[in-house]
């Protein structure tokens, strides 16, 4: 979670590991597909994607230090500063704003006192507004990290912040414990045919 | 100053003014009440050989029915004392890069450095 | 052959051509932005949309849709017209209208598709989005506010001038296109990107808020920079050169233009002879013509011939090189050499200095060995030719010369001396095999292995190594020599080369020295040592004041190249004619006049009073200068002293690519240049070519 732009980068030896499963499954000369994932396993070792390590990864996969920065910048997934350890990615498209994620955004802002584009100051948290995250079935939801955690409201998201700030495990996914994008409250069509077949329903 | 003129200025001739240069302003004489439409003709007598341009601003006004009475000369602080045409004369205006004003100019294109030992 | 439609045209077209494309061979114009023939299709501007049925109902991007047997296109549709209408709207969101103050000003594609495609007023009320200036180095200035992501030069700088840093980072409304770091674009073909832009994004540097478009006069002429010969327009206002643009050839530059060709025009600015100059008591005064003349009159005038000699330097032309070789022949000289860095080039044999393979010819090669020679600095653009044959895919090619410099194509490091030149004609080397197997092997001779004290040697191997290879065949020659003067090939031609018993670059320099020549009269020759000429009268005739003038003891004023309609023949063999594009400064004349001049001033009256005399004269001496832009294939004979090689390693005969020529060094853009790339890149050292 630190360092600065210009610091040269390089993998740790599990790290390492990794990249080189990834850059295996690329034939020979292709080294460049990997540049994605090696990207990505960059900021899970750094935090944030910086200069040193879209040079490292253009070293390692053998193209243009150029068209790493290019494929950096043009995904979100990609920080390009250092954020909090929760980087805490709130859905505030049409879906999700229709079902509240003013709340949501309000309870967060309330329990953290940061505001979006914010960090908390013990680098714990930073809040971002995100564009759709495929979830709206579930809405309102926000991503911390790899996890989604749907079907939120303002009690349930302060209580989730509270949570992550004391370090206690986390419900993650659905709130209101829906699995998968399933109709509040169970099936309302084909109900027979669900009990009977055990297609969808609860794991 | 053709004879018809000056013959014109003596029969009928009402001195006006004379301005900075010596040059005169008449107008006629005779007043035609009877045509209230009817303007008195005015003329300058040049003062020297004449010269449409030797006229300043102020007499100019009045020469073409702009005024009654000739303007006030330098009634303004940015006015300038009214110089005639000087086109082929030795007062005529040369540009700062000629040699008959000093022959000193900005950079222009077509400029080159010479090398000098 | 797919036959298709096209407004009601039928035309039959080679599978895999676009649409575009087929349109142009009927004529019919597309506008576009982001499609150029010579770069990769990117597909992103949408300016080329056109009707096509039978498809979906929609607009289709003309330069990325392939043909298709029995499509009907239509180009002023109803829909295509409306769909550009749009695509211009789009665009002019956030372009800015600021076309009074941009330099792109009457000559933007964008301003002129607005004519036709643009609204009256823009329906949107928003704020136009602004991006700050990128830091591009000293020739190409950035307004990126303006930029309407085309990615032209993107897919130049990193398909043709090999140097992949350039990009667009982030997406959408934050796209913006940068280099990497905003580093300065470190490429011999940088200006390109300027002629690329369709907007008034990338503008070239040197020239901004300096002239628009209507006020010049075009001159098509020739670039003599480098021995490439580039085909270039030379726009002039008022007598001053204020932009050099490359022009179109095929078969020499395509359309590009190497940095150095195209900026160091403001050197001819500089540092300029206007005025002869004669030494009177160790100073250099100001002269007439006629009291120049008499001084060397005073100096020659009995003086035995073989104690005359003449040099001729790396841009004089053909015709002034005519007069001083028959001006020396009446003075009974043969002291005269063009080949002012001493390559042991041989003149006898003319397939023995030329680039036989010729540039277009690169393009059939499938093996090359590069010989002491650096093209991505000798000559950029040819450079960017073997780029494009290597990007066609197989294609070898091997270096033996100093390593690691990067060419933006892989080059398998030989060595680094001659000694596995030997070893490849010899067929120990592997890479004999290579060039064996190939069907059309090429060698790229470069005057870094020429100007060595063994290189006629190296000649004999590279001649070798041709021969063993098999490059020499029916229709294929890649015996290639690489100059670097533009001079080289047209004196060689003309037999500007020391005569029987007479001295070479070295002889005359070593004669100077020891008193053996009286007399040098050096023909815009500053390469040479001038401060090793001994006590010898020296005649310096040229443009610039550069280090032979300095040296001289008569100085008589020449024209620079956009100032005289003058022959140069290419590293080809290609003769071409400069135009007079401007007209020189104070006194100076052409320089076959002065020569002329001088031969009368001698009681040795030439008999060339005109110019066409002079070109008569001139293809008489060699009849290949009398048939312009063509190259005339040589005969492959025996060239070259075979003899023992030196093992030291190969240099590169241009120490600093932005400084090579009395132009260039005079020119304060270069100077800027050599600041920012050489200097600061430790990689290249040196300072002055």
């Amino acid at each position: 979670m630190s360092g600065s732009a210009t610091e040269a980068f390089q993998f740790t030896p599990e790290y390492m590991e990794q990249a080189k499963a990834i850059l295996a499954k690329y034939p020979q000369g292709r080294e460049r597909s990997g540049v994605l994932p090696l990207l990505d396993l960059a900021q899970r070792q750094l935090g944030w994607v910086s200069t040193g390590v879209v040079e490292e990864v253009a070293r390692i996969t053998k193209t243009p230090r150029m068209k790493v920065l290019e494929v950096a910048t043009f995904y979100t997934m990609y920080k390009h500063s250092p954020k909090g350890r929760h980087h805490v990615e709130v859905c505030t498209n049409i879906a999700c704003w229709l079902r509240g994620s003013d709340e949501v955004l309000r309870a967060i802002k309330d329990e953290l006192g940061i505001d979006v584009g914010g960090q908390t100051g013990d680098d714990l948290f930073s809040l971002a507004e995100a564009e759709c995250l495929g979830a709206c079935c579930n809405a309102p939801m926000l991503q911390i990290g790899d996890e989604y955690f749907e079907d939120l409201t303002y009690e349930t998201t302060r209580d989730l912040v509270r949570k992550l700030k004391r370090g206690e495990p986390v419900k993650v996914g659905s709130q209101i414990g829906r699995s998968g994008s399933e109709p509040e409250g169970g099936p309302t069509t084909l109900a027979e045919f669900c009990t009977t077949s055990k297609v969808g329903g609860a794991e | 100053m053709s004879i018809g003129t000056r013959l014109l200025t003596m029969l009928n001739g009402e001195f006006v003014g004379e301005d900075a240069h010596g040059n005169k302003y008449y107008q006629e004489r005779t007043k035609r009440l009877s045509n209230p439409l009817y303007r008195r003709k005015r003329w300058v007598m040049y003062k020297g050989k004449a010269e449409g341009s030797k006229v300043p601003a102020e007499w100019h006004a009045w020469l073409h029915y702009t005024n009654d009475t000739p303007l006030n000369a330098r009634s303004k602080a940015w006015e300038q004392p009214h110089k005639p045409n000087l086109t082929g004369t030795l007062g005529a205006y040369v540009p700062k890069g000629d040699d008959r004003a000093g022959g000193t100019r900005a950079a222009s294109t077509g400029d080159y450095q010479a090398w000098r030992p | 052959m797919p036959k298709l439609t096209i407004d009601g045209i039928e035309v039959e077209v080679p599978a895999g051509t676009t649409v575009l494309q087929a349109a142009e061979i009927l004529g019919i114009e597309i506008p576009r932005f982001c499609y150029h023939e010579r770069l990769s299709i990117a597909g992103n501007c949408r300016m080329c949309l056109v009707e096509v049925k039978p498809g979906p109902p929609k607009p289709a991007a003309s330069c990325a849709m392939p043909v298709a047997e029995g499509m009907d296109v239509r180009t002023d549709s109803e829909m295509a017209r409306k769909a550009r209408k749009g695509v211009m709207e789009f665009l002019l969101i956030n372009h800015p209208l600021d076309c009074p103050i941009c330099d792109q000003g009457g000559e933007c594609d964008l301003q002129d598709e607005a004519m036709t495609f643009g609204n009256d007023h823009s329906r949107y009320g928003e704020m136009k989005r602004s991006v700050t200036e990128k830091e591009m180095g000293p020739l190409v200035k950035t307004a990126m506010t303006r930029c309407i992501h085309c990615t032209r030069c993107v897919r130049f700088t990193t398909e043709v001038a090999g140097v992949p840093e350039m990009g667009m980072l982030g997406r959408g409304e934050h796209a913006e296109i940068t280099t990497y770091l905003e580093q300065a674009l470190d490429s011999e073909l940088s200006g390109n990107v300027v002629d690329l832009c369709p907007v008034g994004a990338l503008t070239s540097r040197p020239y901004a808020f300096t002239a628009r478009p209507w006020e010049l006069r075009k001159t098509e002429s020739i670039d003599v920079l480098d021995a490439l010969g580039t085909n270039v327009r030379i726009d002039v206002r008022s007598g001053q050169v204020l932009r050099i643009l490359p022009r179109l050839n095929e078969a020499v530059n395509e359309e590009w233009l190497a940095d150095k060709s195209r900026h160091a025009m403001d050197g001819l600015r500089q540092q300029r002879l206007d005025t002869p100059y004669v030494r009177k008591d160790g100073q250099l005064v100001p002269a007439s013509w006629e009291e120049a003349f008499a001084a060397i009159r005073a100096k020659v005038a009995g003086l035995d011939g073989s104690r005359i000699a003449a040099i001729a330097g790396d841009q004089a032309d053909c015709e002034a090189m005519t007069a001083l070789k028959d001006l020396m022949g009446v003075l009974g000289s043969t002291n005269l050499d063009c080949r002012q860095d001493g390559a042991k080039l041989d003149p006898t044999v003319r397939a023995g200095y030329l680039f036989n393979s010729t540039v277009e010819g690169i393009e059939s090669a499938d093996a090359l060995l590069l010989v002491g020679s650096d093209p991505r600095w000798e000559a950029p653009v040819l450079n960017a030719r073997i780029r494009k044959r290597y990007l066609a895919g197989g294609f070898k090619a091997g270096r033996i010369g100093p390593a690691g410099r990067d060419l933006t194509y892989p080059v398998e490091e030989l060595g680094v001396d001659p000694s596995v030149l030997i070893e490849i004609a010899e067929g120990r080397h592997p890479f004999a095999e290579v060039l064996k197997a190939a069907k059309t092997p090429m060698i790229i001779l470069g005057m870094g292995a020429l100007t060595r004290t063994d290189g006629a040697a190296i000649l004999a191997a590279a001649r070798k190594v041709a021969d063993t290879t098999g490059m020499v065949t029916e229709g294929w020659n890649g015996f290639s020599v690489l100059h670097t003067a533009a001079a080289r090939v047209g004196g060689l031609d003309l037999g500007f080369v020391p005569g029987s018993g007479g001295l070479d670059t070295r002889g005359i320099q070593a004669g100077c020295a020891s008193g053996a020549v009286e007399v040098l009269y050096l023909l815009g020759a500053d390469e040479i040592d001038t401060n090793a000429l001994g006590k010898a009268f020296v005649i310096y005739q040229g443009s610039h004041g550069d280090a032979g003038a300095h040296r001289a003891d008569v100085i008589l004023p020449g024209l620079a190249y956009t100032e005289k309609e003058a022959t140069y023949v290419n590293t080809e063999g290609r003769p071409q004619r400069t135009k007079v594009a401007g007209f020189g400064p104070g006194e100076a004349k052409e320089d076959w006049k002065i020569i002329r001049a001088l031969s009368g001033a001698l009681d040795k009256t030439l008999p060339l009073d005109s110019v066409h005399q002079v070109r008569a004269r001139m293809a008489e001496i060699n009849p290949v200068l009398g048939t312009m832009n063509a190259v005339t294939p040589a005969a492959w004979e025996a060239f070259g002293t075979e003899g023992p090689v030196d093992t030291a390693a190969f240099t590169t005969a241009i120490a600093n690519y932005y400084m090579t020529c009395p132009i260039s060094r005079a020119s304060p853009t270069m100077a800027e240049c050599t600041r920012v790339f050489i200097n600061g890149n430790q990689e290249r050292t040196g300072t002055d070519g």
